[in-house]
């Protein structure tokens, strides 16, 4: 037997030498498959066009009807302003109209804002950690900047609306439990910030995406007007208009008026000028699908909605039903002080009003067949620094925060009707918040501007204002299992 | 025996080491100087036995001893040293025998087989391993049991042998010969796929065939008699070298292996007649139909128009009624299916070079007209052997075809109402009715018949490739070294047309009229490389043997599968995807991909000592792609013990027990199967949406780098026994089996973008027993004849032990859809009851509100809640456990005989126990909606009016019945499910006067009959089919 054993050595070391050279040469690389219907994180992100993919991506989804593609603007947060006159059959947002938060459509409407916003996130997050991670030689000139400012600029954004829709505004409490601040793609559970806290963790990221985007062409080229794609993408004056608006919310104002003025400046500049204001030949126009009713040349951000009119003819067009989402007559004329002052030529109601069939509509995102302005809807308008200007200028420098208006109204058609020179710092404040009503009427911003003020009184809502309207709730299982308050 | 089992071992060295012609020194004569012996080694028949070792009786440990090997003929001749008193003679499965010399010189030696080695060996598909040391649970399926179980497929039999080996309850596709079954083998061990995420059921047992994984459609398909024998794995012992993917068992198949002598054919013909059973119908005949619709008040109206018009609709049924219209629409579609199968094998070769070739053709024609399913395979097998090689290559191709029937689903003809005529009276079809719904509301009803009288095309075919090569290497006869390398390719293909005349397309209006017509096409292959190397050594000290196996394996497996849709094909004879007027409407080419890897490596080891102390340990490492880069590799292990008490001193020669084994193992082992990459975090584009003219990515789920094997904790205790005289066997298996880590889908706060992420957290438990008992009632020999009966029992109770928050989430959810209001788009989800993941409760359970009946006082159904109380109100929270749809007991009993050359087989297959939920009384009686026919204890049994003691609700009551216990009945059954009878012609002159080698006539039939304590249908899309078999064996 032991002779056997002696005999065999050789073959069975051979065997055993054999085996282990097996062992060791099938590393673990014949264990990392690729699959061909989905790329690997790692090999998606290992070339400039992952991260571009990747950012086309999430603007791909915010311009979902959950987000503002519709329910962010001209959906459920207008509504919630009070612009429109719903019909009690209006199956979609007549309970929203009523702040019922727990009616099931609503409900679904509100956890859909949330889970889509954070799944954007996510995909951001994802594009900010493997940007760091890879070789920065794979990014073609300034695009390492421009992606990695977009996505913390957009991160940052997101996250505004976030608080915005689901916490207590500043005004109310800065201490209030706010929402998660997300910076990590992984299956771990973000603990609430503060609104306070939140605010500078946005503030942070926007004023780091401010910085990597100054090399934006939309900022740096002599020719800009021929960059106006740039404002499709979140531009590096997307960034500064964003920290006017969240400096503003923050209730800081004099980083507001910072940010306020540098976006006034460049849209006062008479040459090579971002975002110049909309001529009144554009709008007055021989031909109705030509007209510019959404101002595109002021848009700061703006995004570029596919098929657009398949979202939009559902709700303010005849098509609509009980679902049409539009002020009537009496309430435009109010908006608008058509009898009152006799505003009725302003552009934003003479051109933004119209019959479709026996009823009239809100036409303002009206789709034409070839139309030069389609599928365009803004999220941030230059105007809105004007606005956040004149509210921080009203009580030192009145004459400045009455001028910035007049500005706007000029080429809105009311230049035959300046404000006085002699209103109250009150009654200046009146014409913003009038001015908010017109100009972002079905963009969602009114009712941001209720909670900015933390007001007691939303117009044309049957109960008085507080935290219970204006915050939204969390999604059930965000609050089970993300243990929220 | 201690020193016997020694001596063999010895013998063989000797018989290996010692050449026949060293030891040949003439010298014969006197008992006390060196002479030659001659003989021959037989076994009881005659049949000499070449190989069988002969040598001189060891005396003491030091002496050496001379040996010779017999030869191909038996024969041998050997030289022996003065003095020698004693010869013993050795053979592999034989009783070794001692004889005394004596002075004579020619020897005639007949050697008994040995009752240890009855069962020779255990095929564990990477190794063998000598039954009577192994320590693992196993039942090992020989060819003979399994063809005398039936011939359909490997399934259908093994399920009527071993009870542990389950196929589920499918009423709906019932004996659909396309359908899959669904199998299982000791219970559930992973949460029923809810949301499709496993690409086959996930309680599948693991085919291994010849050594190679393969699918089920290939054990289905494969021409039963190549099967040479089947070997169940059941407990950690003897699945651990499986590793991850042993779970739920494994069943290794090894097929038929030429062998030596002239060119043999063997021939198997037979002949399958399936007929419909339908017996589990009830349907209500026309005069019932008409008096159900009555009753029901569809022809009643409280507005006089109305009322004149439905009168007027029911004096026109009646008139039909009257006429004798009374279509059997059951009938329709079904026939009697006549499939016939054909196998060939040939083989032959020398002692260098074998050969066996395979043919088979297998035409199943199933008992719907037009379903059939046709496989043509051919094989064919080489083996080289060269000194101490062996090479063996096989290569086999299958081509399959199946056709699903153009009548359509079987339920859509239970459902037409008897007073329908089929033709007019000019003979023409009717193409369409008009049925009176509940409401009173006449809708148009289509003849499903229409659609068999136009040319549609429903097919799927398959071909597959594989090959598998085999090395072998015996450096001694201690030291084997193998290797296998296997490849199989699986070309798949469906194609689906509907011609704009087929009913599905009546409703297109408009614009859509050119879309009518449908045609699916899709196209597929799967592509899978598996090799293995392996060591095989065996070691024999004083009492000790000791059996090592080393293995290193690699496999990758890819899937690829893509389908379009084409619209618009005005006539029904431009069958072909070309004649399309367009793609399918905002359609876009669907399909799935998905690739998986793994390697690994075992070690396995087995000891006996002194044949009486056995041991068994298996260690595995196997690492694989679908799983989280953090936990690539996974470790698998087994132990075994088991002592052979028969072998001990005190029962050596006991006349009782013959034979008495304990058994105990543990170990893990794992599964996996699921889809591969979500354990990455992988991204995908947009396909239906851009933004300024570019396309997006994004991210497809929340990767877990953690994700790892569901592991399965087997703990198993077992006897195998053999008692007077070998008469009585059996075989007593009692396990406890806790999967943990199973995959569950874990809810997380949507903040971190997603809802859902992959964890490793449920556990259940499957804890039963197995018992196998095999009676010889009479034998005898010379005649070859026997009576056997046999009967086997399996039980298993499955606990879920922890499950995850999201499928707590499951249960609410599927409790908010049971509470909503009467809805007809979901009326199916609102009154079945669904799987509910409660802890400490089974998988299988039935979940119900307990009913105490129907109030005769008014027709209403009166609940107990929770605690206790009595109400009217249906409160899905008041759900209960009332029932488990697993049987208390399941198995097998039956007898089979031979006599002279008729033999004949008879299996019942029965379930004790366990509940069902009779859906067939919740839809067809209860919630029966009266515009189609219903069944006929709708007219019976319902409440009528106070005072009725009835047992379904009133027949005006429309609304829809939740799940209640009165619904769940006990479900005992029994079922004829074999019936084999036999004439072997051996030993006639038919076969001795004549080419023939052997000739066999069979007759089977398979599930005469069924009969259970539950009256519900059976068969729902694809009725029943009773199965008759005429079979011929042919060998020359």
């Amino acid at each position: 037997m032991k002779k056997f054993i002696k005999h065999n050595k050789n073959i069975i070391t051979l065997t055993l030498a054999a085996l282990l050279t097996l062992v060791v040469s099938s590393c673990e690389k014949f264990l990392d498959v690729r699959p061909k219907s989905e790329i690997p994180v790692g090999l998606h992100f290992d070339r400039e066009s992952g991260f571009k993919d990747q950012l086309t991506g999430v603007y791909t989804k915010m311009c979902g009807t959950s987000m503002y593609g519709r329910e962010m603007t001209f959906g459920l947060v207008e509504v919630l302003s009070q612009n429109y006159d719903l019909n009690a059959n209006n199956t979609s947002y007549y309970y929203a109209s009523l702040y019922n938060y727990a009616e099931s459509v609503t409900k679904l409407k509100i956890d859909n804002i949330w889970t889509d916003t954070y799944n954007c996130i996510a995909n951001l997050n994802v594009v900010l950690d493997q940007i760091d991670k890879v070789d920065t030689s794979i990014f073609t000139g300034i695009n390492y900047r421009l992606y990695k400012g977009e996505a913390l600029g957009l991160r940052a954004f997101l996250h505004f609306d976030m608080l915005r829709l689901f916490a207590p505004s500043y005004a109310s409490n800065p201490t209030a439990p706010a929402i998660p601040y997300v910076t990590e793609y992984a299956p771990k559970i973000t603990p609430q910030t503060n609104v306070g806290k939140t605010l500078d963790l946005i503030i942070a990221d926007l004023e780091k995406a401010v910085t990597l985007l100054e090399v934006d062409s939309l900022n740096t080229s002599s020719s800009k007007y021929l960059n106006t794609s740039r404002r499709m993408y979140f531009n590096y004056f997307a960034a500064e208009a964003a920290l006017a608006r969240v400096y503003m919310y923050k209730g800081d104002k004099v980083n507001a008026l910072k940010y306020a003025e540098k976006i006034i400046t460049e849209s006062e500049k008479t040459l090579n000028n971002a975002f110049a204001w909309t001529h009144y030949t554009s709008l007055e126009t021989t031909y109705e699908y030509e007209c510019n009713r959404t101002y595109t040349t002021e848009h700061v951000f703006q995004l570029k909605v596919n098929k657009m009119n398949d979202i939009v003819k559902y709700f303010f067009t005849n098509l609509a039903g009980n679902n049409a989402l539009s002020p009537s007559d009496t309430k435009a004329d109010v908006i608008y002080e058509k009898t009152s002052k006799g505003y009725g030529n302003d552009y934003r109601m003479n051109k933004c009003f119209q019959y479709d069939g026996a009823k009239r509509y809100l036409s303002k995102f009206w789709q034409y067949e070839n139309g030069p302005h389609n599928n365009i809807f803004p999220i941030i308008r230059k105007t809105e620094a004007y606005y956040i200007a004149a509210e921080i200028l009203k009580n030192t420098d009145k004459a400045r925060a009455i001028q910035l208006l007049n500005l706007v109204r000029s080429y809105r058609k009311l230049s035959s009707y300046p404000l006085p020179a002699t209103l109250t710092a009150d009654e200046v404040n009146t014409e913003i918040f009038k001015e908010y009503r017109k100009e972002f009427l079905a963009e969602g911003q009114l009712f941001f501007y209720y909670k900015r003020l933390n007001l007691p009184v939303i117009e044309g809502a049957g109960v008085s204002a507080n935290n219970s309207i204006y915050v939204l709730p969390m999604p059930d299982n965000e609050i089970e299992f993300g243990q929220r308050q | 025996m201690k020193l016997k089992v020694f001596l063999i071992i010895q013998l063989f060295l000797v018989g290996f080491l010692v050449c026949p012609q060293t030891a040949n020194a003439q010298n014969a004569g006197q008992s006390q100087a060196p002479r030659t012996i001659l003989g021959i080694v037989t076994d009881e028949n005659g049949e000499p036995l070449p190989g069988a070792a002969v040598a001189q009786k060891r005396v003491n440990k030091t002496q050496s001893i001379v040996g010779v090997q017999t030869d191909i003929n038996g024969h041998f001749s050997l030289t022996l040293p003065a003095n020698t008193k004693e010869i013993e003679v050795s053979f592999l499965g034989f009783e070794t025998l001692t004889i005394t010399v004596t002075n004579q010189r020619d020897y005639q030696i007949k050697l008994k087989p040995s009752t240890a080695f009855l069962e020779e060996l255990v095929v564990t598909g990477m190794f063998t391993r000598k039954a009577n040391s192994y320590t693992g649970a196993v039942a090992t399926v020989k060819k003979e049991a399994l063809l005398q179980m039936g011939n359909q497929n490997v399934v259908q039999s093994l399920k009527n042998l071993d009870p542990s080996f389950m196929q589920l309850d499918n009423l709906a596709a019932g004996s659909n010969p396309n359908a899959m079954p669904n199998l299982q083998m000791r219970g559930q061990s992973a949460f029923p796929d809810i949301k499709g995420e496993y690409q086959n059921n996930p309680n599948q047992p693991l085919f291994i065939l010849d050594g190679f994984e393969t699918n089920l459609t290939k054990i289905i398909d494969l021409d039963m008699n190549l099967v040479e024998s089947i070997t169940l794995l059941k407990d950690a012992t003897a699945k651990a070298i499986y590793g991850s993917k042993a779970a739920n068992g494994v069943i290794v198949m090894e097929t038929r292996r030429p062998e030596a002598g002239k060119m043999k054919i063997s021939y198997n013909g037979s002949a399958v007649i399936e007929a419909p059973d339908l017996t589990s119908y009830d349907l209500a005949n026309a005069t019932q139909k008409i008096e159900i619709e009555r009753l029901a008040g569809l022809f009643d109206s409280d507005n006089v128009v109305t009322r004149i018009s439905r009168q007027k609709r029911y004096n026109e049924i009646l008139k039909e009624v009257l006429a004798g219209v009374n279509t059997d629409w059951l009938a329709q579609p079904v026939r009697t299916g006549i499939g016939h199968k054909h196998a060939l094998y040939l083989e032959g070769g020398d002692q260098f070079m074998l050969y066996g070739v395979d043919l088979s053709f297998n035409s199943i024609n199933g008992v719907m007209k037009g379903s059939d399913r046709n496989t043509f395979s051919g094989g064919l097998t080489l083996s080289y052997k060269l000194k101490n090689f062996i090479f063996r290559n096989k290569l086999s191709i299958t081509h399959n075809s199946a056709n699903e029937s153009p009548w359509g689903n079987f339920d859509s003809y239970a459902k037409m109402n008897p007073y329908s005529r089929i033709y007019d009276q000019n003979g023409q079809l009717i193409k369409s009715y008009n049925y009176t719904s509940m409401k009173g509301v006449i809708d148009p009803q289509t003849n499903p018949v229409w659609n068999s009288m136009i040319n549609t095309k429903n097919i799927s075919r398959y071909t597959d490739i594989t090959n598998n090569f085999y090395a072998e290497w015996s450096a001694s006869k201690s030291f084997k070294i193998t290797g296998r390398v296997g490849f199989s390719n699986n070309q798949f293909s469906s194609d689906n047309f509907k011609p704009a005349s087929h009913t599905d397309f009546a409703l297109y209006s408009g614009d859509d009229i050119y879309r009518k017509g449908s045609y699916i096409q899709g196209n597929g292959k799967t592509t899978n490389f598996n090799s293995d190397l392996g060591a095989n050594y065996s070691l024999n000290f004083g009492k000790s043997v000791l059996f090592l196996n080393g293995q290193w394996n690699m496999s990758m497996y890819s899937y690829d599968y893509s389908s379009v849709i084409a619209e618009g094909f005005p006539n029904d004879n431009m069958d072909h995807i070309i004649f399309a007027t367009q793609y399918e409407k905002d359609g876009k080419p669907e399909g799935s991909e998905s690739i998986s890897r793994s390697l690994g490596g075992i070690i396995s080891a087995n000891y006996a000592y002194d044949n009486r102390y056995l041991f068994d340990a298996n260690y595995r490492i196997t690492g694989s792609s679908e799983f989280g880069a953090n936990n690539r590799w996974g470790s698998f292990w087994s132990l075994g013990g088991g002592w052979n008490i028969h072998e001990e001193a005190f029962l050596k020669n006991s006349q009782l027990i013959n034979r008495l084994k304990l058994r105990v193992s543990t170990g893990y082992t794992g599964s996996q199967g699921f889809n591969t990459f979500q354990a990455l975090a992988t991204v995908k584009y947009y396909t239906t949406s851009s933004y300024n003219g570019e396309i997006g990515s994004y991210i497809v789920g929340l990767a877990n780098p953690n994700l790892q094997w569901q592991k399965k904790y087997d703990q198993n205790v077992g006897v195998d026994f053999a008692l007077f005289k070998n008469k009585l066997n059996g075989r007593f298996d009692y396990y406890i089996a806790t999967t943990t880590s199973m995959l569950t889908d874990v809810t997380v706060p949507q903040s971190t973008g997603f809802s859902t992420y992959r964890e490793n957290l449920g556990e259940t438990e499957n804890k039963g027993f197995e018992a196998y008992l095999n009676y010889r009632v009479y034998e005898n020999k010379n005649s070859k004849s026997f009576l056997n009966i046999y009967a086997s029992i399996a039980h298993n109770k499955n606990t879920i032990n922890k499950i995850s928050e999201s499928l707590r989430k499951y249960n609410s959810d599927q409790d908010a859809i049971k509470g909503q209001k009467d809805t007809s788009s979901i009326k199916l989800q609102i009154t079945t009851p669904s799987v509910r993941y409660e802890e400490g409760q089974s998988l299988n359970a039935i979940w119900a509100v307990r009913s105490l009946g129907i109030d005769p006082a008014n027709g209403k159904e009166i609940f107990l809640k929770k605690n206790g109380e009595v109400t009217y109100v249906y409160n899905t929270a008041d759900q209960v456990v009332c029932g488990d749809l697993l049987p208390k007991f399941n198995g097998n009993f039956g007898l089979s005989a031979e006599f002279k050359n008729f033999g004949i087989n008879f299996s019942f297959n029965y379930r004790l126990g366990g509940q069902i939920y009779n859906q067939t009384l919740v839809d067809k009686v209860e919630n029966a909606d009266i515009k189609y026919n219903v069944d006929s204890r709708v007219f019976t049994d319902r409440w009528l009016s106070a005072g009725d003691h009835a047992l379904y609700k009133s027949i005006k009551d429309l609304s829809y019945t939740r799940p209640t216990s009165r619904f769940v009945e006990d479900y005992n059954m029994l079922s004829l499910s074999s019936v084999n009878i036999s004439y072997d012609f051996r030993d006639t002159k038919l076969v001795k006067n004549s080419f023939l080698d052997r000739l066999k006539l069979q007759f089977y039939v398979n599930e005469l009959f069924n009969v259970s304590s539950v009256k519900i249908e059976r068969g729902t899309n694809y009725p029943f089919a009773r199965n008759f078999t005429f079979s011929i064996q042919a060998a020359f």
